[in-house]
């Protein structure tokens, strides 16, 4: 099995790294965007203006502009980070921006009858959100949050631009050194394999993403 | 009874020198500078390399760092703490290497760092410890023969790299087509989006070799020897390079290196592009060389 | 603060040039892909609305392939992979194909639900006026349509603009790769990256403004 094999090894490394990736990612743009968000709907302007900024920053600027500062720019104040947890990061800080405008959107989407019942029959703000609105808010959350872990899963392909060993990273790996070694890149079949093994993970999420979509708005 | 006591001493003395240089060859040589501090409590070596940059810095099909520089990595590891794995060798490309040293995220970078006037103001570097120039590559079939053919055309080459800076000095009506990695630049010219490559001629003899369908054009421009990067003001860490290079450059390692990653065909063409013992030291001052257009 | 160099606001001027040479290509793609992705996107959409035999079907696994792969790797597909079966397109080419590639397949499922919601009394009525089948889909369905799906049209759009930095793996002179090329060679990564910051930021917030403001001049009177 000529160069297939060595190839198909290496790329497997590579997509364990984008899985221990995405998990890290998912896990801190979900507690990070959560906490955020709660404090995007809250009753502090200040705390407001401050997430709308966060906000509007990370989810306004190109992915992989932000990778970049993380990586290229950030030294500059001493925090340093291996590739590896300057794309965690940056994709993180994305993710949590994005996380905060779904909570927002969530919980906005809840008839505000049911905060001022709520308010009424005397809970404090903390009691009312997590016993009368956050439920709710969860079940309007799937959808989009699905949406983001796709996106974020995409994401994770822009970190071979910083070096990281994932999946994209392990192909080009493998193409230029097919290409130096044997002058044959197999270029196509590997960029093809990488599609395939990519829509093979997301497909679920977004196939799920649209039945859970069209369940709640009936 | 004296003449059996001397006898015995004699005996001891004559094995002792017998034996002495099999156990500084065992042991690791102490050099002239000691290892900085931090370096020494961390246990590794922390090192930029090329990973892309055949037959200096490159992953064979298991995935393991080899090549020239990659040897000389180890060699410093050994030096630094008796053991050729006591390193980290992060991939470094044209564009982040520098910055990856200035952040403070590597020690050392070996990964084809040409000395440049601008590039010595940010970074730091060692002795030399190779020198080489830039050519270019074209299809076997190509017309081009000089720099001058190329004027007005589009030349690939890698970000950030020495060939990229001249031909902005000298050259600029030629359009540069650049890539982070030499397997995209290869790719551009195969697919005739690029009429040249144009790099170090070590990389370029290494391609040709296995690679019937380029040939090596063009003069040698471009002269900048290789230096180890280290953070601009690290005297200490600079001093223990230097050491370390004296001592590779005393015992021939170099040169016995270099024969494992040259065709023997070609070796001839570079036996005076690495330090070796008995012979003058290769330096930077030829290096001002990078702005020298040649009339191009 | 730790700069391992003197901080130069002024490297920044002296290669506004290249920069500006950037940031107009960054336009010219992000309007390119806009465009063609808008169009693109509502003949899709439609195909799927109208469940149209076959075409419906190709159109589905179309979008399913491009909104389940990363953007990044379709465009190495398209300029690495292709030209080992003879497609050899140029940078610029694989730019804007894949740019509205990718926007054609998120304003399908837009188009496709704004059409599908537009209320079926509305071309009952068309209809009962003795306008054609054609007439009523340009006239009566298609406008409506276009503005329910504004707001989530505009939301790919400005991605689109963010898509267009990826440019960089291609080589394609944009302004992130024309930053990324200036750093390598002068190693200042703080002065370019806030720069090329801002002005992403800037475009991204004039681009929605000015999506909103259409949105407003085509509203629908509630």
């Amino acid at each position: 099995m000529g160069w297939e094999t060595p190839v198909a090894l290496y790329m497997m490394r590579g997509l364990v790294t984008t899985l221990e990736l995405t998990l890290i990612c998912s896990v801190a743009s979900l507690i990070g965007g959560t906490i955020l968000g709660v404090a995007f709907i809250g009753e502090a302007p200040a705390l407001v203006a401050v997430v709308r900024l966060y906000v509007e920053i990370w989810r306004g600027l190109p992915l992989i502009v932000i990778l970049f500062f993380v990586f290229f720019a950030l030294p500059v104040f001493d925090v340093k980070f291996s590739a590896f947890w300057a794309a965690a990061v940056g994709l993180s800080l994305w993710g949590s921006a994005v996380t905060a405008e779904n909570v927002r959107g969530a919980v906005q989407s809840i008839p505000k009858a049911q905060r001022e019942g709520a308010r009424a029959l005397g809970l404090s703000w903390p009691a009312m959100m997590w016993l009368v609105v956050l439920p709710q808010a969860v079940r309007r959350l799937l959808p989009p949050t699905l949406n983001m872990l796709t996106s974020l899963i995409h994401g994770t392909s822009l970190s071979a631009q910083l070096g990281v060993l994932e999946l994209l990273e392990s192909g080009r790996r493998s193409i230029q050194r097919l290409l130096l070694d044997v002058g044959n890149s197999h270029s196509l079949e590997i960029f093809g394999a990488i599609l395939l093994i990519y829509f093979v993970i997301c497909y679920p999420l977004t196939s799920l993403s649209r039945s859970l979509e069209r369940r709640l708005s009936v | 009874m004296k003449l059996l006591q001397a006898t015995w001493v004699a005996f001891f003395f004559l094995t002792a020198l017998v034996l002495s240089p099999i156990t500084t060859l065992a042991a690791t040589p102490t050099l002239s500078a000691p290892l900085p501090q931090p370096i020494e409590a961390r246990g590794k070596l922390i090192v930029g390399v090329k990973c892309d940059y055949p037959p200096f810095g490159y992953v064979d099909a298991a995935g393991k760092h080899a090549g020239f520089e990659i040897d000389i990595v180890r060699r410093l590891a050994y030096y630094a703490f008796g053991n050729p794995e006591a390193v980290d060798m992060e991939c470094v490309t044209g564009p982040d290497r520098i910055p990856s040293l200035t952040s403070g995220r590597v020690d050392l970078i070996v990964s084809v760092l040409s000395w440049t006037p601008d590039r010595a103001k940010i970074v730091g570097f060692s002795n030399p410890y190779f020198d080489s120039s830039v050519r270019m590559i074209v299809p076997k079939d190509s017309s081009i023969k000089s720099w001058a053919d190329v004027r007005g055309k589009t030349v690939t080459t890698t970000t950030g790299g020495t060939p990229a800076i001249w031909l902005s000095k000298c050259m600029p009506s030629v359009h540069q087509l650049l890539f982070d990695n030499t397997a995209d630049s290869i790719s551009a010219l195969n697919d005739g989006r690029a009429v040249a490559y144009s790099q170090d001629m070590t990389l370029l003899v290494g391609i040709t070799s296995k690679n019937p369908a380029f040939k090596i054009v063009g003069e040698g421009v471009a002269r900048g020897p290789f230096g180890v990067g280290i953070k601009l003001g690290n005297g200490e860490l600079t001093k223990w390079v230097n050491a370390a290079i004296a001592q590779m450059t005393k015992r021939n390692f170099f040169w016995k290196s270099l024969q494992k990653w040259i065709p023997k065909d070609d070796l001839s063409a570079f036996v005076k592009s690495v330090p070796r013992p008995g012979r003058p030291p290769i330096s930077y001052a030829e290096a001002n060389d990078i702005y020298k257009c040649y009339g191009f | 603060m730790n700069l391992g160099y003197q901080l130069d606001p002024a490297y920044v001027v002296r290669h506004l040039g290249e920069l500006g040479d950037g940031l107009a290509w960054t336009l010219v793609l992000t309007t390119i892909g806009l465009c063609g992705g808008i169009i693109a996107g509502l003949a899709l959409g439609a195909v799927r609305a109208y469940r149209l035999p076959v075409f419906s079907n190709l159109v589905a696994a179309f979008v399913e392939l491009i909104r389940n792969t990363p953007l990044f790797v379709q465009i190495f597909f398209l300029y690495f992979g292709l030209p080992k079966i003879g497609m050899r397109a140029s940078a610029f080419e694989v730019a804007c194909a894949s740019l509205i590639i990718w926007g054609a397949a998120y304003n399908a499922e837009n188009y496709r639900a704004a059409l599908l919601a537009v209320p079926y009394q509305y071309e009952e009525a068309g209809r009962a006026l003795g306008l054609g089948e054609m007439r009523t889909f340009w006239s009566i369905r298609l406008p409506i349509a276009i503005r329910f799906a504004m707001p989530s049209v505009t939301n790919i759009s400005v991605e689109t603009l963010k898509n267009s930095a990826l440019m960089l793996a291609i080589s394609f002179p944009e302004l992130t790769d024309t930053a990324i090329n200036l750093v390598a060679v002068s190693f200042r990564v703080f002065e370019l990256f806030i720069v090329i910051g801002i002005t992403y930021l800037v475009l991204a917030a004039s681009l929605t403004q000015l999506m909103r403001s259409v949105e407003h001049r085509l509203a629908w009177p509630a």
